[in-house]
């Protein structure tokens, strides 16, 4: 693993390239449509469970509602194309935008709590909005959903399965490489020290709140562009896409992965959205498998496979050696 | 004077932990600050730095009021810390520690760092070169990339030091920075706590091994049950008798 990490280190560019070619020749390694939409959720889930990570792995806090804004943003676009006839193009990065506008608002409603606050706010909120939606039928359409959200179009070309794939892995791939940057920046010191240690990153100096509402907001934005990706791809939208099994998902494939690194999540999902492929037969038990694995990795592995530190591993202080 | 404390005061319930201190640092001094356990000494390092905002009295750093800030504020202005309990970012590296604590010279936003704008790649720059010399100033250069939480704990007192430093500050607290280290660290943190002074760093410090207070001190204040009971140069304060009942007791012999 460490000789891997080591090789991609010292060749940057060929191992981008590689990568490069191996994800544009994917869907033709695949072959099948079923296994090149499946290869598309995926994509799907490394914006959500790389942008959960920014909250839970870098910044320590604790959200249970990520799925509501995955479903604010699916909401958001599927609406504005359906109902205002927006452009597709128009409506994402909005999606993204308004699904932030409301990470804002509970993260400045909440953040300045103790750490607990944020996670009972955000599990109300996710049951909220699905709750919202369901209603409130002359906005959202109720339980029917909204149907025949458009294709994207690219210069007169409409989308198929292969434009779907090639349009989420730019997207997963602009959001790993930004988070990536953001992570090795002051910002991104910034949040770890939150994580770390609260008390000693206010006394270096960092606007603890401030950091973290940026944190919140920064990861909301990247959940509500996936919803706005999910509405095109699905193209139709439900509040049921975004319960709090949802929200559940995500973060064991969080935990999974391995909190607090960049690939960990990438591995996590990967995993996880595979997984009940193979095991067909076991997809009534989806929300089983997914707690099955959280135990299993809280017990045997607190980092997760690919991460820093565990979000459930205690926080060791060093022994205090006697005085002399 | 480059700090003014005017009866500053803390209280837990009904427990008074720093009872109306006042204390002038003037530029460029080193001043300790002793008193047995549990005195409120942490306490006022504390209340300085808004970790337990005071209930009552004025802080005046470099001529602005500072009570009433926020830490992050209280830093920003030029005062860094280290604490009693060594509080170091575990799974951070040294280098990365040192840069936490050189936040505040960046100015960079969330935006440059997207974009590896220009100004984000110069401070980047110069907070690495900054923070390198900082690491090689405490001793720990083949220790840049190690976890904080691997250093043995005498290294770690360094690194807190180190990363107090990076921020700039021109008053540095440090509270019991010879904790649990042996003769020999113990010389030679007086050696660099006397080459902070001669940069013009003005520290205080908070310690109990005496050999090192009398030793660097230009002043010394005495705290017991949060007041202050005793202030100036070594001699005076090793010779005021409310300082030797607060330690030894009441009923002390002639003989020392």
């Amino acid at each position: 693993m460490n000789t891997l990490r080591d090789l991609i280190r010292s060749r940057p560019i060929v191992t981008a390239a590689v990568v490069t070619v191996f994800l544009a020749a994917l869907p033709f390694l695949l072959g099948n449509n079923y296994y090149v939409r499946v290869a598309t959720i995926v994509g799907i889930y490394v914006i959500l469970v790389s942008s959960l990570n920014i909250i839970i792995g870098f910044t320590g806090m604790f959200s249970l509602g990520h799925a509501a804004f995955y479903g604010i943003g699916a909401y958001t676009s599927a609406m504005l194309t359906t109902m205002a006839g927006w452009n597709f193009w128009l409506a994402l990065p909005v999606a993204g935008i308004v699904a932030g506008i409301f990470g804002t608002l509970i993260g400045l409603a909440t953040l300045r709590l103790r750490a607990v606050f944020l996670a009972f706010t955000t599990l109300g909120f996710g049951e909220i909005t699905r709750i919202v939606i369901l209603n409130w039928r002359s906005f959202t359409r109720g339980p029917m959903g909204i149907a025949g959200v458009p294709i994207p179009t690219l210069f007169g070309w409409t989308f198929d399965r292969y434009g779907y794939y090639y349009l989420v892995v730019v997207l997963a791939a602009l959001t790993v490489g930004i988070i990536y940057r953001v992570y090795h920046s002051r910002v991104g010191r910034a949040l770890v020290a939150i994580r770390e240690d609260e008390t000693a990153a206010r006394s270096m100096g960092v606007n603890v709140f401030g950091y973290k509402v940026l944190a919140f907001t920064f990861a909301c934005v990247f959940a509500g562009i996936a919803g706005s990706f999910f509405a095109h791809f699905q193209r139709f939208v439900s509040a049921d896409s975004f319960a709090n099994l949802e929200s559940f998902a995500i973060i064991t494939m969080v935990a999974l992965g391995g909190t607090g690194s960049i690939f960990g999540p990438i591995l996590g999902a990967l995993i996880l959205v595979i997984l009940p492929e193979v095991f067909r037969f076991l997809a009534q038990y989806r929300g089983v498998i997914y707690g099955l694995v959280l135990i299993l990795v809280i017990v045997l592995k607190p980092g997760g496979l690919a991460g820093v530190k565990g979000i459930f591993e205690k926080p060791k202080t060093p022994k205090r050696r006697k005085r002399r | 004077m480059i700090l003014s404390v005017d009866n500053v005061r803390k209280t837990f319930g009904g427990l008074v932990a720093v009872n109306d201190v006042d204390l002038e640092v003037r530029q460029g001094d080193i001043h300790a600050i002793i008193g047995p356990n549990g005195a409120g000494k942490t306490t006022f390092f504390n209340a300085l730095t808004a970790l337990v905002p005071p209930d009552s009295g004025t802080i005046t750093f470099r001529g602005e009021r500072i009570d009433g800030l926020k830490t992050h504020q209280v830093s920003a202005r030029g005062i860094g810390r280290t604490f009693q309990n060594i509080r170091l970012f575990p799974y951070l590296s040294v280098l990365e520690n040192v840069k936490v604590g050189a936040h505040n010279l960046g100015r960079h936003t969330i935006f440059d760092a997207i974009l590896r704008s220009g100004r984000f790649r110069r401070e980047e720059r110069e907070v690495e070169e900054f923070a390198l010399e900082l690491i090689e100033k405490v001793g720990l250069s083949d220790k840049r990339d190690t976890y904080a939480r691997n250093l043995p704990y005498g290294e770690q007192r360094k690194l807190e030091i180190a990363r107090a430093m990076a921020a700039h500050p021109t008053l540095l607290l440090l509270d019991e920075p010879a904790a649990g280290m042996n003769n020999t660290e113990t010389a030679a943190l007086d050696e660099f706590i006397r080459s902070l002074k001669s940069e013009g760093y003005t520290i205080i410090l908070i310690e109990h091994d005496m050999k090192l207070v009398m030793s660097i001190a230009d002043r010394i204040t005495v705290i017991d049950h949060g007041e202050k009971i005793s202030e100036g140069v070594a001699r005076d304060v090793q010779n005021d008798q409310r300082v030797i009942e607060a330690y030894l007791g009441k009923q002390h012999g002639g003989d020392q």
